[in-house]
């Protein structure tokens, strides 16, 4: 899909993907005062944009996430995905966490499969779904693998193409490849950026590491600490198709992340 | 999954893979020949020793019979067929009481952790009902059910009941958070959650439950016919024991052993196939 990204174009509500509005959340602590998460947080993101929510731990990443897939319910202001308010669970939307949350008494294939299986989807149909994906993130051999028997890595993509499977139209990920280590984490965001930008579906991807924040997104938003409220948005205006093995020594790529960090360390100065 | 070897090194790691493999299976049966040797030494001095102590009159064989009697006590028992109705009886008693108890306990945990408004208001009840020597009910079990088979199902079913709730309880509750909101996030339903999630999760605790289960199932069986029956391995060693028998009751104990054994067999054999998934990881 196309989306035209000027300023000038009139955005009508087809183009939004996500629109996070005037959001502030508070958390009640054991101590018995609360906690503000996030303070009157508004973003949009346009249809089949790449987005990279990134700052310092405790700022409310999550929890944006979890407001968009409907987890949670924002105390103030409304959470909009393709045009409906955020009630509760999409099966529209996707969403992927750092743990692999795999059940450990399924197969790699079967858990691949259960989004669909959770949807009605008729056998034969789910078991095509399953062999293109086991396909598509490497794992051919390993579909009747149990978790156990599976590397870190390679549960990851297990719960990758689960997410994947079910074909959402919004894609969350909450530090999905955090857990792994440097190797596996750049053939993992190679492959999916490939994935990626073969059908451009929207993504909030929250992450820690600014490299991958740059590298993968068109946008990245970085946010203050406690209360969370938006530090800077960043255009990352690098050409597609991608390598973030090879972006890395890219001036423009190097200027972006300087930025990213800069304002990073604003963020972190200012709270 | 089948690996094949693309290059000359993939096909020497392979072989390496699969020699040691079939070396540490190897040992492994070469351990497990051991291991039943030492058994039958073990069991053999035991009866051994039994028999010549009681042979040169150091122990009286009124109180502790001996090895040689308690044989030909059960060859007499199975040749004139006297022992198969009462094995029928305690086995059927034991598997009816097994399999409702479980049935129940099992459904009870589900409900009362699906609906935690029936697990607050029951939970004062069945912690008294479970606290309670059950034993101590047998007598009005008795009154209630009839010196016959049900009074004994009755007691099994008190027991079994209460151990596979608060297992089912405690696997489902012991379920790992972090699979729920996956799922949920996958969009699982409150139903599918349930059926996909947390029944599968709890089956190992389950199991856990049924194994013990099955014991205590005989347990009350043969505790409920001893007291007060008309059949049963219970009745018979409490008509053996008024009889001064011991050659009797041993005899008795042993083919009782042999159930308990065997169902536990089967609990055990029933987990292995469900379990499949988790292999021999730790
Ligand atoms: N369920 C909860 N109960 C109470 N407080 C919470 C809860 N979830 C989050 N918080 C608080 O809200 C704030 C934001 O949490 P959130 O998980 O969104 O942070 P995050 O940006 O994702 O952090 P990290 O990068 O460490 O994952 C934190 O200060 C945290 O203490
Ligand atoms: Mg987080």
């Amino acid at each position: 899909m196309d989306v035209i990204l000027s300023e000038a174009a009139p955005r009508t509500d087809l183009d939004l993907a996500i629109r996070v509005e005037r959001v502030s959340h508070a958390f009640q602590t054991p101590a018995g005062t609360p906690v503000l998460a996030l303070d009157d947080v508004s973003f949009d993101v346009p249809r089949g944009q790449f987005l990279a929510l990134v700052g310092a731990s405790g700022c409310g990443k999550t929890t944006i996430l979890n407001m968009a897939a409907g987890l949670v319910q924002p105390v103030a202001g409304t959470v909009v995905v393709n045009g409906a308010r955020v009630t509760r669970p999409s099966r529209r939307t996707g969403y992927m966490f750092a743990r692999d949350g795999l059940l450990p008494w399924r197969s790699a294939r079967r858990n691949i499969e259960v989004g669909l299986e959770l949807r009605g989807v008729p056998v034969s149909e789910r078991r095509a779904t399953g062999s293109r994906l086991l396909d598509l993130v490497g794992l051919k051999a390993f579909g009747s693998s149990y978790p156990w028997q599976l590397s870190q890595g390679m549960r990851q993509r297990v719960a990758l193409a689960r997410t994947l499977a079910i074909d959402p139209d919004t894609l969350l990920m909450d530090e999905p490849f955090a857990a792994l280590d440097a190797q596996t984490k750049l053939m993992l965001q190679t492959e999916f950026l490939r994935i990626w930008e073969r059908d451009r579906k929207t993504v909030l991807f929250v992450t820690h590491d600014l490299a991958e924040a740059v590298a993968l997104a068109d946008r990245v938003i970085v946010l203050t600490c406690r209360p969370g409220r938006i530090q800077a948005d960043i255009a990352i205006d690098l050409p597609r198709p991608r390598d973030p093995e090879r972006i890395r020594f890219d001036h423009h790529y190097l200027r972006l992340s300087e930025r990213v960090w800069q304002a990073l360390k604003a963020g972190e100065a200012a709270s | 999954m089948t690996i094949t070897a693309r290059t000359a090194d993939d096909g020497r790691v392979l072989d390496t893979l699969a020699r040691s493999e079939a070396d540490r299976r190897a040992r492994r049966r070469r351990r497990t020949a051991w291991v039943w040797a030492a058994r039958a030494i073990v069991l053999g001095l035991f009866v051994g020793l039994w028999q010549w102590t009681v042979d040169i009159g150091a122990i009286d064989p009124f109180f502790f019979s001996q090895p040689s009697a308690i044989a030909g006590f059960l060859v007499e028992e199975v040749r004139d067929g006297s022992i198969w109705p009462h094995v029928l009886v305690t086995l059927r008693e034991t598997l009816v009481g097994f399999a409702v108890g479980a049935g129940g306990g099992v459904a009870a945990g589900i409900v009362r952790m699906q609906f935690p408004f029936v697990a607050d208001v029951s939970n004062p009840f069945l912690t008294i009902l479970n606290v309670l020597p059950r034993v101590a009910l047998a007598p009005m079990f008795i009154i209630w059910f009839g010196v016959g088979e049900g009074s004994k199902v009755a007691l099994a079913v008190s027991l079994v009941f209460f151990i596979l709730m608060l297992n089912t309880e405690a696997g489902i509750r012991s379920l790992d958070r972090e699979l729920v909101l996956t799922m949920r996030a996958l969009g699982a339903t409150d139903r599918q959650l349930f059926w996909k999630v947390m029944l599968p999760g709890a089956v190992p605790a389950i199991f856990g439950g049924l194994r013990l289960g099955v014991v205590y199932a005989l347990l009350a069986v043969v505790v409920g016919e001893m007291i007060s029956a008309h059949m049963g391995l219970g009745q018979r060693i409490a008509f053996h024991a008024a009889s001064f028998r011991a050659e009797g009751v041993l005899g008795t104990i042993l083919v009782l052993a042999v159930i308990g054994l065997g169902l536990n067999l089967a609990v055990v054999r029933a987990e292995q196939v469900l379990l499949r998934w988790r292999g021999d990881a730790p």
